[in-house]
């Protein structure tokens, strides 16, 4: 059995008469990126502040490291590391200042040399917060996390609103964390995020987790059959197919053969495959907004 | 944690050149239009009074001399009791005494005079005698034919009987505008910087830290005392050489009231910012206690112009205390003993707003 660094037994929260949290559970394991992928408003900001000691829960239970996270926040505290979703940094400091401050908050340091060098932030240390671009911006922001050598990090929508190659860039950032042997709870509303990312995906919806698994078994389980798309020309007209397959596209030779027996011209052709979008689509009946 | 946090809350300070103008530029501005206008420095005129115990010729002469010179205000007709208080109070500064057989030992070959002066501007007495000697001179020359004018100048002090009625307007407003600006360092710095940095959610950021809430208030009041001295400095320093106040200095106890000034108004500050959650409520909340403090406060003109209710509102204000305490170490230079019951003042104020804010600060609304 793997050992669990966070564990979340029917949590519940309210705001005012919004329930936000109808009691859902889940587990992160040691050494996972665990990641929470919903619409936004589904509660998945909540549920990490709950677990962060920034919020109170209604009901429920919430361990981590095996201490009740009410009584027990002093000690996990020196033991996480967090980046908040949403705020900025002292604007008047310079991202090396920033790191060194925050560091002087834990007993335990990790290396701020080290940090800027894996965090890409080592050429613009002397620079002033203010003067940061978003994607750098967000790299001191989870570089924050690190300074007290966490083991166990949680990210809030590391990339929201960043460009395509800072969102690679940071997903790097992100692995190699995971490879240095921590353990990351990560929240997003990107599929191709979470697909990317995440060893185990809990999709969230409402205050409710509908499914947990790998991708690979959400997919297998509610993604649907893959498709067949096929463009031809029959009796000098264009014509489409689209046939769903068994195999998830196995069978696509054979039906291609077919086509070709029948003396069917074929011009175009795409497999298409079940991705996490399409379990999400048939997990909620909608799709993933942005 | 508390150090390194102390450190770069300061050099976050600096850096901001809004925080500077509000707490240092802005109350010099005042220091500049207040003590330009109502200070003395603008007008060069120095005030003689003149004692004259003989007569004849000469002395007319060198009475009409000075009249027609017109570089002193000339007070005559005053005896020199009269006029020693008056050096005391500091509402003239120097008098010139003729004294009796001043004719005769003239022609008998050597006269002298006496140049008394405010001890605390030696440059005044140096002005009065070297004038005299100039136009004594003239005189000389003209109604006696002779080359040399046998007068001897004697100077002597007067040590001036310090207080604050007496002071210079420049004297007296000076340790105003410091006060002003302790003020703004602690409402402004401190009581708007706190609903900035939680609206910014690096308050959420900290309290996901194991650093303490005291830590984070205590940074903010070892700032404002850091910070106070440097206030002090460049105030009184432009105060000392522009406007040539000349201030008693004792160290130690300047840097005790400086210190308990500051962390006065920290304290009050980090109190509004925990009220407040928002910074357009805090900027209203800092309003409505930075001005009345202001202008309740004998920080422009002396209590005495306030109605006696108002005074006694003005009398248990934080800023009364301070800058009170400011004027008798600076202006009379009273003893620490003298000083005592200011700083306690101080001291409750510290200590009233310090609980309450210990009790309303959060760092989240739920937490």
């Amino acid at each position: 059995m793997n050992e669990s660094l966070v564990e979340v037994e029917n949590l519940r929260k309210s705001y005012g008469k919004t329930e936000a949290l109808k009691g859902i559970s889940f587990k992160v394991n040691k050494g996972e990126i665990f990641t929470l992928i919903g619409p936004n408003g589904a509660g998945k900001t909540t549920t990490l502040e709950i677990i962060e000691g920034l919020r109170k829960k209604d009901g429920g239970k919430i361990r981590v490291f095996g201490e009740d996270v009410e009584k027990g926040i002093s000690r996990i505290k020196p033991k996480i590391g967090v980046q908040l979703q949403h705020g900025a940094l002292y604007e008047y400091l310079t991202v090396k200042e920033v790191l060194i401050l925050f560091a002087s908050f834990y007993k335990k340091r990790a290396s701020i040399e080290a940090i800027l060098k894996k965090m890409a932030l080592k050429e613009i240390a002397h620079k002033w917060t203010k003067a940061l671009s978003g994607g750098q911006l967000q790299r001191l922001r989870i570089a924050t996390t690190l300074v007290n050598d966490p083991e166990l990090l949680f990210l809030d929508e590391p990339t929201t609103g960043l460009d395509p190659q800072s969102r690679r860039y940071i997903w790097k950032m992100i692995e190699d964390l995971r490879e240095e042997g921590k353990t990351i709870l990560l929240t997003t509303h990107y599929m191709e995020e979470a697909e990317k990312l995440a060893n185990r995906i809990a999709i969230i919806d409402r205050g409710e987790i509908l499914s947990i698994g790998t991708p690979a078994d959400l997919i297998t389980k509610y993604g649907g059959k893959a498709g067949m798309y096929i463009r031809v020309i029959e009796k000098k007209e264009e014509k489409e197919y689209r046939i769903n397959l068994k195999n998830s596209g196995a069978e696509a030779p054979q039906i291609l053969q077919e086509f070709a027996k029948k003396g069917i011209e074929v011009k175009y052709v795409e497999i298409k495959t079940p991705n996490m979008e399409d379990v999400f689509i048939n997990l909620t009946g909608k799709e993933l907004r942005e | 944690m508390l150090f390194k946090f102390t450190i770069y809350r300061i050099k976050m300070f600096v850096r901001d050149k809004l925080a500077l103008f509000w707490t240092i530029v802005f109350p010099l501005l005042f220091v500049f239009i207040f003590c330009g206008i109502l200070g003395r420095s603008g007008e060069f005129k120095l005030s003689v009074a003149l004692v004259i115990e003989d007569s004849g010729p000469i002395v007319n002469e060198l009475v009409q001399g000075l009249e027609k010179g017109g570089i002193f205000t000339l007070k005559k007709g005053i005896d020199f009791e009269e006029a020693k208080e008056n050096v005391e109070k500091g509402r003239i500064d120097a008098i010139l005494v003729i004294p009796k057989n001043f004719s005769s030992s003239l022609f008998a070959g050597g006269a002298s005079l006496i140049v008394y002066y405010d001890k605390t501007r030696t440059q005044n007495a140096q002005i009065v005698s070297s004038v005299f000697q100039q136009l004594a001179l003239e005189i000389s020359k003209k109604t006696l034919g002779l080359k040399k004018f046998p007068i001897e100048v004697n100077l002597e002090g007067i040590t001036r009987k310090r207080s604050i009625e007496n002071a210079s307007y420049s004297a007296f407003f000076i340790p105003g505008a410091l006060t002003m600006a302790l003020m703004a360092m602690g409402l402004f710095g401190v009581g708007g910087g706190i609903p900035r940095e939680r609206e910014k959610g690096l308050l959420r950021k900290l309290a996901t830290t194991p650093l303490r809430r005291l830590s984070y208030g205590l940074a903010f009041v070892f700032q404002s005392a850091i910070l106070a001295l440097l206030q002090a400095v460049i105030i009184i320093g432009i105060g000392a050489s522009v406007f040539k106040v000349n201030f008693l200095i004792r160290p130690l106890d300047l840097v005790i009231i400086l210190v308990l000034g500051g962390v006065t108004f920290a304290s009050l500050g980090f109190l509004i910012g925990s009220i407040a959650k928002r910074s357009s409520s805090a900027e209203g909340l800092v309003n409505v206690f930075y001005f009345p403090m202001m202008f309740l406060s004998p920080v422009f003109f002396p209590a005495s112009l306030l109605p006696p209710i108002i005074r006694k509102i003005s009398n248990i204000l934080p800023s009364t205390y301070l800058v009170g305490v400011l004027r008798k170490s600076l202006i009379i230079g009273s003893s620490f003993k003298q000083i005592f019951p200011d700083l306690l003042g101080l001291g409750a104020w510290i200590l009233g707003t310090a609980i309450l804010a210990s009790f309303i600060f959060r760092w989240t609304e739920e937490r």
